[in-house]
C-alpha cells in the first residue's frame, strides 16, 4: 500500500543470479531505476574447470563466500575465465543471491533473459495466491550467459526499460513499445501479463 | 519544497499508517475525512483514495457496506487511470460484499441496500468492457472471471481457489437465501462466461487483452473444470483465426501463452477426457513454431 506513486519497479531474473541479472542490475540501478535481480534455478551455478564440472552453491551462499572459495580453489583460472572479476562486482551491489520463487515484493514489469526462465517465471506466478488483482508485465529478451552479451542485454534491458516507464499508461501502449523496441534492437521479444 | 500533491499525499499516507496497520479501530473515523479526497484534481490522490477504500474493507469487513456506494462513485471518474484501480478494487469488494450477505439471513434494510449496490457495481463494471481503455478492459476481464467464479459450483476436481481468504462459491450461497437469487446467479455466471468467450473471439481484440481472456478462462477450467470443455475449444478456435493486425512476434507471444495454459490443464486431472484435443492442438503449435521450438512442443506433447 505504501507505493502508491506511478514507480515502476523493475525485476530482472536470470537463472543464477549471478552474470545477466546482476549486469541488468548493477546497469538500471545506476539509471535511476528502482530494481532487484533474481535466479530461477535450484540452484547456483558457476562455470568450473571443465563444462561438466561447474562450482555449486545453495542460493543462500553469499558472494563474499562465493568469491573466498574460488580464490581457494582456483585463484588463477577464476581469475582468467573472469568468473572473481563477476562475484567482486556482484559483491558490490547486494549480499547474496535470491531466488524469484522465494520472493513476495510486487513488480511492474519482469524482465527474463531466456525463454527457459520465462517460463518459469510465468510458472510461478500461476501457482501463488492471487489476491490483489495487480497487474505484472513479464518480458522476456534472450541474452546468452556470457560476459559480452550480458553487457549489451543490460544496456537493451535499460532502453526496453526506458520505453515503459515513459508511458503513461503501459498496458495501451505496450505493444507500440514492444514492437518499437524490436525495430530498434533486432531482437525478439516474448510478453505477457500476469495478475498479483 | 513539497508540491500540493505530494502534500496531500504524505498526509494520507500518515493517516493510512496510522488506521490501517497501527490502530484500525480508528479507521471508521477517519474514513470520511480521506473519501473527501475522492474529487481532488490530482489523479494520483484519487488513486490514493481507491487504495485505501479497498484496503479499508480488507481490515473491516463491516466497511463494505458504507465503501460500496463509493466505489459506484468513483466508477465514473473521468481519468481512466484511476476506473483501472476502482476496477480491481470491485473484483475483491463485490466478492467481500456478497460473503458478507451470504452469511446473513434476514431481509433487513442495509442487506437490501446492500444487495442494490452489488448489482448496480456489477453492471457498472461489466458496461466498461466497451471502454476505450485497454488497462479498464483487461480489469474488466478480471471482474468477469471473479463473476464466473463467484457464481459457479466447484466440484471434487476443481483447483483450490487462488484467493483462500476471500474465497466464495455458488455452493456456499444457502439455496434458500432470502435476498440471493441462486438461480439467477448461476444463470448469470453462464452469461458472464458467453460474455467473456465472445469478446476473447473478437476479431479486433487487442493483444494484452487477449493475453489477459487466456490466462482468466485457463483460471475458470482450472478451478471450474466443468467449463474444461469450453475453454479448450475457445483456445483451439482462437489461435487459428488470430487478428490480422498482430506482427509477427505479438503472435508468437499469444501462441506461447495459450502453449503455457494448455500446458498447466493438461496436468489437470479434469482434462484427461480431453487428451485427444489438446494433443492436437500440441501438434498444431509444433508446425506453427520456429524450428528451435519444435523439439520443445513436441517433447511436451510426448509427455503427456
Amino acid at each position: 500500500l505504501g507505493n502508491m506513486a506511478s514507480e515502476m519497479k523493475v525485476a530482472v531474473v536470470c537463472s543464477s543470479n549471478q552474470n545477466r541479472s546482476m549486469e541488468a542490475h548493477k546497469y538500471l540501478s545506476k539509471k535511476g531505476f528502482y530494481v532487484r535481480s533474481f535466479g530461477t534455478n535450484g540452484h547456483v551455478k558457476i562455470p568450473g574447470p571443465a563444462a561438466n564440472a561447474p562450482n555449486i552453491y545453495s542460493f543462500e551462499t553469499s558472494y563474499d563466500e562465493i568469491y573466498r572459495d574460488l580464490i581457494a580453489k582456483d585463484r588463477q583460472l577464476y581469475t582468467q575465465n573472469g568468473m572473481l572479476h563477476m562475484v567482486e562486482r556482484n559483491k558490490r551491489i547486494k549480499l547474496k543471491p535470491e531466488r524469484f520463487q522465494d520472493s513476495e515484493e510486487l513488480f511492474t514489469v519482469i524482465v527474463t533473459c531466456e525463454e527457459r526462465v520465462y517460463d518459469q517465471v510465468v510458472e510461478n506466478l500461476e501457482s501463488r495466491s492471487c489476491s490483489l488483482g495487480q497487474l505484472v508485465h513479464i518480458v522476456n529478451l534472450d541474452i546468452q550467459d556470457n560476459h559480452e552479451d550480458a553487457t549489451l542485454g543490460a544496456f537493451l534491458i535499460c532502453d526496453l526499460c526506458q520505453l515503459m516507464k515513459e508511458k503513461d499508461d503501459l498496458e495501451s501502449e505496450i505493444d507500440a513499445v514492444i514492437s518499437q523496441f524490436e525495430g530498434k534492437s533486432d531482437r525478439p521479444v516474448l510478453h505477457t501479463v500476469a495478475f498479483y | 519544497q513539497l508540491s500540493e500533491k505530494e502534500e496531500k499525499l504524505d498526509s494520507l499516507r500518515q493517516v493510512q499508517e496510522l488506521v490501517i496497520n497501527r490502530d484500525p479501530k480508528l479507521l471508521s473515523s477517519f474514513l470520511e475525512e480521506v473519501l473527501s479526497y475522492q474529487n481532488d484534481r490530482s489523479v494520483d490522490v484519487r488513486k490514493f483514495v481507491v487504495v485505501f477504500v479497498e484496503e479499508a474493507g480488507k481490515k473491516d469487513t463491516e466497511l463494505v457496506f458504507k465503501l460500496i456506494p463509493v466505489l459506484s462513485y468513483m466508477l465514473q471518474d473521468e481519468s481512466p487511470a484511476v476506473v483501472k484501480r476502482v476496477v480491481q478494487a470491485c473484483s475483491l469488494l463485490y466478492k467481500m460484499g456478497l460473503k458478507l450477505l451470504s452469511l446473513q439471513g434476514g431481509t433487513s434494510e442495509v442487506l437490501v441496500d446492500l444487495w442494490k449496490g452489488l448489482c448496480e457495481v456489477k453492471k457498472q463494471v461489466l458496461a466498461l468492457i466497451s471502454s476505450s481503455n485497454d488497462g479498464v478492459r483487461t480489469m474488466v476481464i478480471k471482474f468477469m472471471e471473479m463473476v464466473i467464479l463467484v457464481f459457479s459450483q466447484k466440484s471434487e476436481l476443481s483447483e483450490a481457489s487462488r484467493n483462500l481468504e476471500f474465497d466464495l462459491s455458488l455452493e456456499m450461497i444457502p439455496p434458500d437465501h432470502d435476498i440471493l437469487p441462486v438461480a439467477d446467479l448461476r444463470a448469470e455466471c453462464g452469461m458472464t462466461l458467453q460474455s467473456l468467450l465472445s469478446f476473447a473471439a473478437n476479431s479486433t481484440i487487442t493483444r494484452i487483452n487477449l493475453m489477459t481472456c487466456i490466462g482468466s478462462l485457463s483460471n475458470i477450467a482450472r478451478q471450474r473444470p466443468t467449463f474444461m470443455s469450453t475453454v479448450l475449444q475457445a483456445f483451439k478456435s482462437r489461435y487459428e483465426t488470430l487478428p490480422t493486425s498482430y506482427s509477427k512476434s505479438h503472435v508468437m507471444s499469444v501462441i506461447k501463452s495459450i502453449k503455457m495454459q494448455l500446458q498447466f490443464l493438461s496436468r489437470h486431472a479434469a482434462s484427461a477426457e480431453f487428451s485427444g484435443l489438446i494433443a492436437e492442438i500440441f501438434s498444431d503449435f509444433a508446425e506453427m513454431l520456429p524450428d528451435g521450438e519444435k523439439g520443445k512442443a513436441g517433447a511436451l506433447k510426448r509427455t503427456r
